[in-house]
């Protein structure tokens, strides 16, 4: 199967590098309005619960960290897929950059679901199946982060990688259904494509948080797909020629 | 072309067997673990209550280290007398599958047969052995691939052992979610699908991506 020639040409790791000096400022700019926005929303415009009260706020941080989880997740899958078929390289960098996002963001859920928990289950955790596979998510994340200190060979690692990303792609169909298929403590999704079980003034801010906390690990995987691009270009002619101009303008 | 297959078998079968130290040393380890569950189980019972559920969460705590303590060197001996570079002149893709088939059966039976007896008498002998049984090989292909990717990204990590119990422990879940779902829960039919679901999945994508990690250990 080959990719386009254009679309080659777009994914060499100079063309990404130039592109996102380009665009991470702006990113940058626009997740800080979106989180201005969404967290003031969410803290001090959208009324309470009229069961939980102020206590449910935590869902504009544990939602959106939980979805990015995944959305980073399936990203990372595909861009392994992407590795192994066409070889290009900067989808294994991409996938390098974005797993310690990917595994903040679970963490956020584990964390942010355990104080919601608390006052609303009345404990931090329970062995339920959408607990334990959101669990498995990170532990994955760790797993992928932990192969690329383990193995030397950058190739070998790059591989490794990403098969176990594309293999770890089972769990994300069980953290979807896990409410529906087990009898569950948690609840089942309140935002769908279909519809939402709560108003508009709880699920706007919602969805903007979601939007924000998108665009924050957008732009933070960016940085960091920067730095990767550097280190794995080192030695090529228009990095040295980056550090030299860098170190002139000093 | 049969007899050729059938001797490939004897032959994989005389050659795990000869290391006896790969059944015996896990046996050993998951009896003492057993040992040390049914020495603190009275303890967890006064808390939960619920005997039959410990029992099953113990007896697949064994059955998924012994899989992980029995595998570690299910590719070190074919890498480092280079039996694993000739091994991709031949159908290897087919040759993995059976080598995994065989360890899982081998593996298998022994824990069916010798080691469940044991453990099921020395926990107690509560809950449902032929369900548990079911589950066990329903989830066999699963758990035994998991620990064969183990094995062979092993080969590449510079690590000794580590690599494969971190990458095998997190594949480990969702067959005994599913499988502690079906001997606990009320919707055992459908759990039980699902577990054989998943075999199939991890039938069909681990044998690959196991190949594609030994063919890197063989390069490097």
């Amino acid at each position: 199967m080959l990719l386009p020639l254009s679309l080659r040409e777009l994914a060499t790791p100079r063309r990404a590098f130039t592109l996102m000096q380009t665009a991470l400022p702006i990113l940058a700019i626009i997740t800080v309005i979106a989180f201005f926005v969404g967290v003031s929303w969410a803290l001090f415009l959208a009324p309470p619960d009229y069961r939980q009260g102020d206590v449910y706020r935590i869902m504009f941080v544990h939602v959106p960290a939980a979805s990015c989880a995944e959305n980073i997740y399936v990203l990372m899958a595909i861009a392994g897929g992407i590795y192994l078929v066409w070889n290009i390289k900067l989808a294994y960098l991409f996938l390098r950059a974005a797993a310690p996002l990917g595994f903040s963001m679970a963490l956020i859920t584990i964390v942010s679901g355990a104080i919601w928990g608390k006052p609303t289950w009345g404990a931090f955790w329970v062995w339920d199946a959408r607990l334990t596979s959101m669990l498995v998510l990170g532990m994955l994340y760790l797993v992928i982060i932990y192969l690329h200190l383990a193995i030397q060979n950058t190739r070998a690692a790059a591989r490794a990688s990403c098969i176990l990303t594309i293999i770890g792609l089972i769990n994300i169909p069980i953290i979807k259904f896990s409410v529906e298929w087990w009898f569950s403590l948690h609840q089942p999704a309140s935002l769908t494509l279909t519809g939402a079980s709560m108003p508009p003034s709880m699920w706007l801010p919602l969805l903007f948080m979601i939007l924000a906390f998108n665009l924050f690990w957008i732009t933070f995987t960016g940085i960091r797909l920067s730095g990767e691009i550097l280190i794995s270009e080192r030695n090529s002619k228009w990095v040295q020629q980056l550090i030299t101009s860098h170190h002139v303008r000093r | 072309m049969r007899s050729r297959w059938g001797a490939f078998v004897l032959l994989e079968t005389q050659r795990y067997l000869r290391t006896s130290h790969t059944l015996l040393g896990p046996f050993v380890i998951v009896l003492w673990i057993a040992v040390i569950a049914a020495t603190a189980l009275p303890a967890l019972n006064a808390q939960t209550g619920d005997a039959a559920v410990l029992h099953y969460a113990i007896l697949w705590l064994c059955a998924g280290l012994s899989f992980l303590l029995g595998a570690d060197r299910l590719f070190q001996a074919d890498h480092q007398n280079g039996l694993l570079e000739q091994l991709f002149l031949t159908p290897v893709y087919f040759i993995l599958l059976m080598r995994i088939a065989l360890f899982a059966l081998l593996h298998g039976l022994f824990f069916c047969c010798i080691c469940l007896p044991i453990l099921w008498l020395l926990l107690g002998a509560q809950g449902d052995p032929w369900l548990f049984i079911l589950c066990l090989l329903l989830a066999l292909p699963a758990l035994c691939l998991t620990v064969a990717l183990g094995a062979a990204i092993n080969l590449i990590a510079a690590t000794s052992g580590l690599a494969q119990v971190l990458i095998a422990l997190p594949f480990y879940i969702p067959p005994i979610l599913l499988a502690m779902a079906a001997l606990v829960g009320d919707q055992t039919a459908f759990m039980l699908q699902l577990l054989g679901a998943l075999s199939l999945l991890n039938i069909a994508i681990m044998a690959l991506a196991i190949q594609f990690i030994l063919r890197d250990a063989v390069a490097a």
